[in-house]
């Protein structure tokens, strides 16, 4: 019961700061103002407060960066394997890997410490961002990612999972949305985007986590992974960096894009 | 294990056949090398054009995009109607980005760089943190299984690793 409450506050403040974030009149004030700056989905870095917590193929390490010229590395611990992307919320951790996703909960002195793992029990490491908020995880995996060229595929995982995670030591699959080839993710609020590779950017209403809606449809270019930044959407694929307005989401619209050159 | 014994003969035979016949040509991972210029060399240029993109990151209304082994193109992003490419932080090896303040954390090959990017015309490398990452990096490709081209240590620093057709390639995992 004293967890419920807990995630309930968590919630209502969460919703308080979208609310915050919503109402900013300019795109660019309408991200939030923190020392630290904000990652895209497939980040191996990541700072919460005076930690910079770095992921690598099997381990997590921890540097103190209270002084910001002089990290200092406090802690290395092993993980798993196929480790491929970092997320905070709430002093936990979400890591995604090939193997399953870890949760570990971050100690008064910065050290995270592993409080569950779910694994994927596929026969091949697909590859996985994840996104959270403090009642759901969304988790993208796809298998096309995994470079293997004599490996034979018996089938193909391309699937967004939603994950219960209102008890975070005990994690729950309460739904699966077959995508094309999904990549990175980005939630907002009630808004889930999920770049969907040479299927575009898809844009989820998941007020309804069991009933995901998808409210916009980009299709016409490949979308790898976005930041949003509360009205303002940064996007990337092969071909562009992307920026979109969806203070009004009803309207949301391309304002700008940068070429790649190939 | 009796009952496998009839494959012998097969396998010896694998052993047996000519090298020659054994020629193939497969698509596989090559290392990039580096000659000629210190990896750990961490310098600001002229804004370039975007060609292997890799991670992005947002901070104070600027841009920053990884150029996937090569450094980090800041993009000033004030007018999001109208971004505008402001420098490129060369760091070989680099893949990931985190800034806090003003300082940016890197990835160099196997070394975590703090680097003070308040003048983009004059960052200057506070710390740098030895064997962030083993040196697997510059042994064989990770997150890949398949054929490669075996490392010359001779031709310099691997910096990364591309896809390449492969003239029988020694090596593999």
């Amino acid at each position: 019961m004293k967890f419920n409450i807990l995630y309930f506050v968590k919630l209502l403040l969460l919703i308080s700061v979208v609310q915050l974030v919503g109402c900013a009149q300019n795109l660019n004030d309408s991200a939030p103002a923190t020392a630290a700056g904000i990652a895209g989905s497939y980040a191996r870095f990541i700072i919460v407060d005076n930690f910079l917590y770095i992921v690598d193929n099997t381990s997590i390490q921890t540097f103190d960066i209270s002084d910001a010229e002089d990290p200092t590395r406090v802690e290395q611990s092993e993980i798993g394997s196929k480790i491929e992307s970092i997320f905070h919320l709430d002093g936990n951790l979400f890591i995604g890997a090939g193997s399953g996703l870890f949760l570990y909960s971050i100690k008064e002195n910065g050290i995270p410490e592993k409080v569950a793992d779910v694994p994927h029990n596929f026969p091949i490491p697909p590859c996985d961002p994840v996104v959270a908020n403090a009642t759901n995880a969304y988790v993208t995996l796809n298998t096309s990612t995994w470079r293997c060229t004599w490996c034979w595929n018996p089938e193909e995982f391309n699937v967004l999972k939603v994950f219960d995670i209102n008890n975070i030591e005990d994690p729950q699959l309460i739904a699966e949305y077959p995508m094309e080839n999904p990549k990175g993710v980005g939630l907002d609020g009630d808004y889930l985007f999920l770049c969907d590779d040479t299927a575009g950017l898809k844009v989820l209403d998941v007020s309804n986590p069991e009933e995901v809606v998808e409210i916009h449809h980009f299709n016409n270019f490949t979308a790898y992974d976005v930041i949003p930044l509360g009205g303002l959407l940064i996007v990337v694929g092969p071909e562009n960096v992307y920026q979109f307005d969806y203070t009004d989401m009803d309207n949301m619209t391309l304002i700008s894009t940068i070429p790649i050159q190939v | 294990m009796k009952n496998l014994l009839w494959l012998l003969p097969f396998l010896l035979c694998a052993c047996l056949t000519p090298e020659s016949s054994n020629d193939f040509e497969e698509t596989g991972m090559r290392p990039i090398y580096l000659q000629g210029e210190a990896w750990d060399a961490i310098s600001i240029q002229e804004a370039q054009p975007i060609k292997n993109l890799g991670k992005i990151y947002y901070k104070d209304n600027h841009i920053y995009v990884n150029e996937v082994n090569k450094g980090i193109h800041v993009i000033d992003n004030n007018d999001p109607y109208n971004p505008v490419p402001l420098k490129f932080i060369k760091i070989w090896g680099s893949k990931d980005i985190a800034i806090q303040g003003n300082i940016l954390y890197a990835d160099n090959l196997t070394d975590l760089v703090a680097v003070d990017i308040s003048d983009l015309n004059n960052i200057v490398v506070t710390k740098r943190v030895t064997e962030l990452y083993g040196l697997e990096q510059s042994s064989y490709p990770e997150n890949y299984q398949g054929y490669f081209e075996c490392v010359d240590p001779t031709k310099g620093t691997v910096i990364g690793w591309e896809e390449a057709e492969l003239f029988s390639p020694e090596c593999f995992r």
